[in-house]
């Protein structure tokens, strides 16, 4: 059985599955730098918003 | 099940020109020394069936990472094998156009030839889907596998056999993931250091406040003044005071400022100020004072000018009269050079007569002296007889009229001097009255000049009236600075309280601020930042969910081959290598506590450890049983096996026994077997009882790639 299904099996949740799908994807569109780029797109995302949100606090309290 | 009977290459690897190379027999030997081409040939199999997926990090074998498939001294480059399925043939053929970019044909047993999407959906039909990994983990044994598996750490160990498992991916997939280092607590971290901040934040703001409050109350400001309703109060004060100011020095203010809302400080804090700045400027005695400031700065230049051309003119006078006072003024000297000349004309005159006479006397003492004369006593002149006449003459002439003569001369000299010295002093004279009239002619301009400009009449002291206007101009000044002093000070007053505006202002904004802060925690906004945090924890979770699952699809892949493959596995060694400590090998999986990848035990028949009594050629003849074990297991559609530098480190038995296991596989399946070792090709000679051909790999240049010779058909 090929490596993506294999893995799956051992996944429960839905939205890893999802994940696990892309970073495979990546990893044999790109090599390594496929399954960074898939991880570090998701987190730069998430750290993106957050330093936003973080900038208009900081705009609130003056700094 | 599929054959290869002939390889044709070009510009692969180390091939430069073209060459084509029999694969017909059931055993092929590649014979030759390290570096002259023969893995190449090998590879090109691969590269040819397999295409870019035996290249790059994902292959598991660290020499793919950047392997450069075409010569670097030629442009073509392309892979043709024959290969049969019973009695059918098909040419697959692979061209390089680019790093990243090649085109794979296939001619039919029909002979049609079929491209692209075509050609590769036959291939896959050919090679019944069998993955590059499965090629790699039962088909074609690669030497680096070896090389691993004789490395004694076990971390590099495990690494070799979750190759020869064909594994390597789920590794890989591990490493990339742990390389991109994802922390889930990273930004709750910087929640919990903003929280930290905003406390510090707190603290520094109400000591802040604490001492702008005390600073308001030394100026008399009441604690319940120091709020908006104060704030706004003040405000209304501070325009109702700029209101009356204006009104008494009959100015206006800006409409602007008058329509500002007290509430708005900061616009009407700047407001306020440039009215202020306004009247400052305009206010009535300003401009009278401007005047009187430039007239006093003109008084004082013109005072300057004046006394610098008195000064001048003072001088050169007084250096006139001084010069008159020493040598007399200008009539008197023009009489002593008059009475200077005449003086010298009767010295001339003087000189000129005893010349005269001194002539006569001179030709009378010739005369006598002369042979003419008998009687030298009778004068030539009178003729007065006189004894010693001659001697008298010249004695006489000698101390009367020659030292006369000299006198005379001297003083005519004296007195030539004396005139020119007479001379010269008129001549300074004249100069000094000269530089004299002149600054006076400037005092004159300057003096009816300034005062033409300030009216002061003729006949009036210049200096003395300047000073009294500037007196006079003094005083109104000081008249004036006075009103105006009283003025500023009035402004002076109205600032001060838009600076206790200020004050109270920045207390209000400083507790506004510090207000927000206090309930910034119990924000919207604040809520959703914790929720990024949660979302980036969660990803990270799942990240860790996802590590997880792959170590256990890992181990569990490689549990499930294990099984099929042990006993094999333990067959082949026992026979390789004939251990007379080890009768039965038991091959087991179980997960690493510290890394999670898969770390693989082997077993005696007493469940002991078998590797630290292995040797090298021990530890080659287990990775060659593991390769063997699942050659035989794997379900593939290949009737060949292919073995890269197989004898490494075995000792003569058992590359002798495993020539033996070869011979015996050799049966059911064509070996290709590529080799640098002399008694391991010596006992190939003797072992194979199958037909084979033996490749020489003689020698290999740059230009021509490798020399191959094809050492006999047996």
């Amino acid at each position: 059985m090929e490596v993506k299904e294999n893995v799956k099996k051992f996944i429960k949740e839905d939205e890893a599955k999802k994940l696990w799908e892309n970073i495979y994807k990546g990893f044999k569109e790109e090599g390594m730098d496929g399954i960074k780029k898939v991880l570090e797109e998701e987190a730069k995302r998430i750290q993106g918003e957050f330093e936003s949100i973080k900038r208009d606090i900081e705009k609130q309290i003056g700094g | 099940m599929l054959s290869i009977t002939k390889v044709k290459l070009k510009g692969f690897r180390g091939f430069v020109g073209e060459q084509e190379l029999d694969f017909s027999s059931p055993i092929t030997i590649l014979f030759g020394e390290n570096g002259k081409g023969k893995s190449s040939l090998l590879n090109s199999i691969e590269w040819c069936l397999f295409g870019k997926d035996c290249i790059g990090e994902d292959t598991g074998i660290r020499e793919r990472i950047d392997w450069e498939v075409k010569n670097r001294n030629t442009k073509e480059c392309y892979v043709e094998i024959e290969i049969k399925e019973n009695d059918k043939e098909y040419t697959v053929r692979r061209v390089w156009k680019s790093k990243t970019k090649d085109e794979l044909s296939i001619m039919l047993p029909e002979g049609r030839t079929i491209y692209g999407e075509e050609a590769k959906k036959e291939l896959v039909k050919l090679t019944k889907n069998f993955s590059f990994k499965d090629f790699l983990t039962s088909i074609y044994q690669h030497q680096e596998v070896i090389r691993f598996f004789l490395v004694q750490k076990p971390q590099y160990r495990n690494e070799a056999i979750d190759r020869l498992l064909g594994l390597s991916e789920y590794r890989n997939i591990i490493d990339g993931i742990n390389k991109v280092g994802i922390k889930g607590e990273t930004l709750q971290d910087e929640i919990d250091k903003m929280s930290e901040k905003v406390k510090t934040k707190i603290e520094v703001w109400e000591e802040q406040i604490e001492e702008k409050k005390k600073e308001l109350n030394n100026k008399g400001i009441q604690d319940n003044e120091i709020s908006k309703d104060g704030a706004r109060n003040l405000a209304a004060n501070i325009k109702n005071s700029l209101k009356d100011f204006s009104q008494n020095i009959n100015l206006n203010l800006s409409e602007t400022f008058l329509k500002v809302d007290e509430s708005k400080f900061n616009e009407f804090y700047e407001l306020a100020k440039q009215e202020i700045t306004r009247l400052r400027s305009e206010m009535p005695g300003i401009k009278k004072q401007k005047e009187i400031f430039e007239k006093l700065s003109r008084i004082k230049q013109d005072l300057n000018n004046y006394k610098s051309a008195q000064d001048v003119f003072s001088e050169k006078n007084k250096l006139l009269q001084e010069f008159i006072q020493r040598n007399g003024r200008i009539d008197e000297l023009k009489k002593k050079k008059t009475d200077k000349e005449k003086e010298i004309k009767g010295k001339e005159k003087e000189k000129e007569e005893i010349s005269l006479l001194a002539v006569l006397i001179e030709k009378a003492i010739k005369y006598l002296k002369s042979d003419m004369v008998i009687n030298k006593n009778t004068c030539p002149v009178c003729g007065t007889e006189k004894e010693g006449l001659l001697d008298q003459l010249e004695k006489d002439y000698q101390e009367k009229y020659e030292k006369q003569l000299e006198e005379i001369n001297k003083e005519l000299e004296e007195k030539k001097n004396e005139l020119k010295k007479i001379e010269d002093l008129i001549s300074e004279y004249r100069k000094k009255e000269e530089d004299k009239m002149k600054f006076e002619g400037e005092f004159k301009k300057v003096s009816e000049s300034i005062g033409n400009a300030w009216g002061i009449g003729e006949r009036d002291d210049i200096e003395k009236c300047l000073n009294n206007f500037k007196n006079t101009y003094e005083d109104e000044l000081k008249e004036i600075e006075i009103t105006v002093k009283k003025k500023q000070e009035e402004l002076n007053k109205i600032e001060g309280k838009i600076d206790i505006l200020s004050r109270i202002h920045e207390v209000l904004k400083l507790e506004s601020q510090m207000e927000k802060a206090r309930n910034i925690e119990r924000s919207d906004d604040w809520r959703k930042l914790q929720e990024k945090a949660d979302e980036l924890k969660k990803f990270a979770q799942k990240i860790e969910d996802i590590i997880l699952a792959v170590k256990q699809a890992s181990t569990d892949e490689a549990k499930s081959k294990i099984e099929s493959a042990k006993e094999k596995i333990s067959k082949y060694f026992t026979t390789i290598t004939n251990h007379p400590m080890i009768s039965q090998i038991n091959f087991e999986v179980s997960e690493d506590p510290r890394t999670g990848s898969n770390s693989y035990e082997f077993n005696d028949q007493d469940k002991e450890n078998i590797i630290p009594i292995l040797s090298q050629g021990n530890l080659n003849a287990l990775a060659l049983s593991i390769f063997l074990a699942f050659a035989e297991s794997q379900d593939s559609p290949f009737n060949f096996l292919i073995f890269d530098d197989p004898s490494q480190s075995l000792g003569i038995s058992e590359k002798s026994k495993f020539l033996e296991v070869l011979n015996k596989i050799g049966e059911k399946r064509n070996l290709i077997i590529s080799t640098i070792d002399n008694e391991f090709f010596d006992l190939s000679e003797n072992t194979f009882t199958k037909s084979k051909i033996v490749y020489q790999f003689k020698d290999w240049s740059k230009d021509k790639g490798p020399q191959v010779e094809k050492g006999g058909e047996t």
